[in-house]
């Protein structure tokens, strides 16, 4: 019983230390108070600025459109780049391996710098395009492990079968490969997603004028703008992101269990 | 009869590993014809080339008259069932075997029909809408083999099928499995390295070792007379024995001087001349064992050693002694017809006769002329 007892002590210390800033966040959004602190009643008024302000719906559709853009380009890059991993079997596969691993551990600071340096002597005008190829190029590795992790145990001698009974490669495609690994392109898509939607330092430097995304936005409007707006809108930017994890975590349990 | 089925010629090598040797057999319409042979002897090798899996790098196949080789699997009218079962996790039993006729366009009442009478034949009416992984592993083989049968195709391979089975489960699936072919009357060709299992369930066997086809016959041709030292050895116990033949005797036997043990005649199967090295292989339930030295036996045709008891294991329905004569062990295997108690049997060095007709020991072909042992 006592050690039950302690257990539980760690884990609401342990949700505490997790949520208690973000609860404060939500309730701040929702405080009267400029600057916070105090509380001065509850008040939807800095949803309302939120929601006429421009600049905030614009880089709101700036996000969306990248990270919609960025999910489908690197679910399909790293789907076929899953495959080509887990079915060839060559010399290079290692080099390829490591290529497609690299920008998991790579600082995004680093991916960020040297993706404006490729921009910039390209000649490439940075906006919307050059946002959306930098977040494809880390969240292609994302969806190439997950989906890589389905291959390994994807039983290969039922394509096999398909074969055996008739099928051709467009059937086996369709009926055979794509139900058994769509959890975990799914997964992979909800976390591109996600990591899209959050990402600020590639952001930050591949981006240009036209292109600015929430977080970046977010960041000015610490520096010039009011806080209590933001606070409103990483609530609403909060939501969605978890609605999209939660959402993935569901497909991909529910899947897995059969 | 004229051939069903029909590999000619066929070679294949992975890497550096040559996999089959210019093997050749044919196939009757109608048959239950095994592969047997021990893991990498090819015999998968050459049930993959049948499907249409592998490309040999040359020989032919043939279906019914038909040049079949250049088609790939999925335009080959030949159905395979995998060693592990290869079900489609996502799909529920009636959809893994509606997968076939769907894929041909079959009308989905028609289908429909046919998928029940498939679960019959199976007998897994009840287990319809379940997913693969709620049914036990002897469930999932039947429904593997009616997710092949329901096709309707002109051959039917099974690739180990009863291999991942335990015991009791593979002798009640050997049954079914003959059940399922005397219903639907389909050629099978079956590989297995379980020789029970190729001994009860086929018309022919061929017998495979490193690429080639040792030799092929009915079940009890290749149990009675191997013509190989594998074929004796692989498909039961056996004893070899090592000598010369003597001289030829009247009719169709002769006298052999075998090494350690004096001059017996046997039937000479091989129609040796006197001086050829000859290997004998010596079924060891061949051999009569008695306490005494038996009166007449040279006169009913029995060929008679006297030996030493050095080994007994007792298995119920049959004892197996280890005899020696001389630096030569040999094992001899008695049934009990009567019951082991009642009965005076060997004992530990005991000596004992043991005695063989010369009909029933084997003249080996390819081994004879270098008389290794």
């Amino acid at each position: 019983m006592k050690s039950r007892f302690t257990s539980l002590l760690v884990t609401l210390f342990a949700l505490a230390f997790l949520y208690i800033p973000i609860l404060t966040l939500v309730m701040q959004s929702f405080n009267s108070s400029r600057f916070g602190g105090e509380w001065k009643g509850f008040s939807l008024k800095w949803y309302e600025a939120l929601f006429n302000d421009a600049a905030i719906l614009d880089a709101t559709l700036n996000t969306l459109i990248i990270a919609f853009c960025a999910t489908i380009l690197s679910t399909i890059l790293g789907t076929l780049s899953a495959w080509a991993l887990h079915r060839f079997k060559t010399k290079l596969q290692e080099a390829n391996y490591t290529l497609v691993y690299a920008p998991l551990i790579m600082p995004d600071i680093l991916m960020g710098i040297s993706l404006l340096l490729l921009f910039v002597s390209m000649g490439a005008d940075l906006g919307l395009a050059t946002v959306v190829i930098a977040h494809t190029t880390f969240c292609v590795s994302y969806v190439a492990f997950t989906v890589l992790a389905r291959l390994q145990d994807f039983d290969f001698s039922i394509i096999q079968a398909a074969q055996d009974l008739g099928a051709g490669w467009g059937r086996i495609i369709r009926q055979i490969l794509l139900p058994l690994l769509w959890p975990g392109i799914a997964a992979g898509a909800m976390m591109a997603f996600t990591l899209s939607m959050d990402d600020f330092v590639v952001t930050f430097f591949v981006g240009g004028p036209g292109s600015t995304t929430l977080p970046v936005k977010v960041f000015s409007m610490m520096k010039h703008g009011s806080p209590a707006i933001i606070n409103a809108l990483s609530v609403i930017f909060m939501s969605l992101t978890f609605t999209v994890a939660i959402a993935g975590q569901i497909i991909t349990n529910k899947k897995s269990h059969k | 009869m004229e051939s069903f089925f029909k590999l000619e010629n066929i070679n294949k090598t992975f890497g550096t590993h040559r996999a089959v040797y210019d093997v050749s057999l044919n196939v009757n319409k109608g048959e239950v014809f095994s592969l047997l042979g021990p893991s990498g002897c090819g015999k998968t090798t050459m049930l993959r080339v049948a499907a249409g899996f592998e490309d040999p790098e040359s020989g032919k196949v043939f279906l019914d008259g038909r040049d079949i080789s250049s088609l790939p699997p999925n335009k080959r009218k030949i159905n395979t069932v995998f060693q592990n079962y290869a079900l489609f996790p996502h799909l529920n039993i009636y959809d893994n075997i509606a997968f076939g006729p769907r894929i041909a366009k079959i009308p989905e009442p028609e289908i429909e029909k046919r998928v029940k009478n498939m679960l019959e034949l199976i007998r897994l009416e009840e287990h319809a809408f379940k997913r693969p992984d709620q049914i036990s592993g002897g469930q999932k083989q039947r429904v593997a083999i009616a997710r092949a049968l329901i096709n309707r195709p002109s051959l039917l391979l099974l690739d180990e099928p009863l291999a991942a089975l335990d015991l009791k489960l593979r002798q009640h699936m050997l049954l079914e499995l003959d059940r399922i072919h005397d219903e639907v009357g389909i050629t099978f060709i079956y590989v297995t390295h379980d020789q029970t299992e190729a001994m009860s369930l086929s018309d022919r066997i061929a017998v495979m070792n490193k690429g080639r086809i040792e030799q092929i016959g009915t079940p009890a041709e290749i149990y009675e007379s191997p013509r190989t030292k594998f074929v004796a050895e692989f498909i039961g116990d056996t004893n070899f024995f090592v000598g010369k033949v003597v001289e030829r005797l009247d009719g169709e036997y002769c006298k052999i001087d075998l090494f350690g043990f004096g001059e017996f005649a046997f039937f000479n199967e091989s129609k040796l001349d006197a001086g050829a090295n000859v290997t004998i292989s010596m079924r060891p339930e061949k051999f009569r064992v008695y306490m005494e030295r038996p009166a007449d036996s040279a006169a009913s045709g029995m060929n008679l050693i006297k030996v030493k008891v050095v080994d007994i294991v007792y298995q119920g329905a049959q004892t197996n002694y280890w005899v020696v004569a001389g630096d030569k062990r040999i094992c001899v295997r008695q049934q009990h017809s009567r019951c082991y108690l009642d009965l005076r049997q060997p004992t530990w060095n005991d000596e004992v006769w043991i005695a063989w007709h010369k009909d029933d020991a084997n003249m080996l072909a390819g081994v004879s002329q270098n008389g290794e042992s």
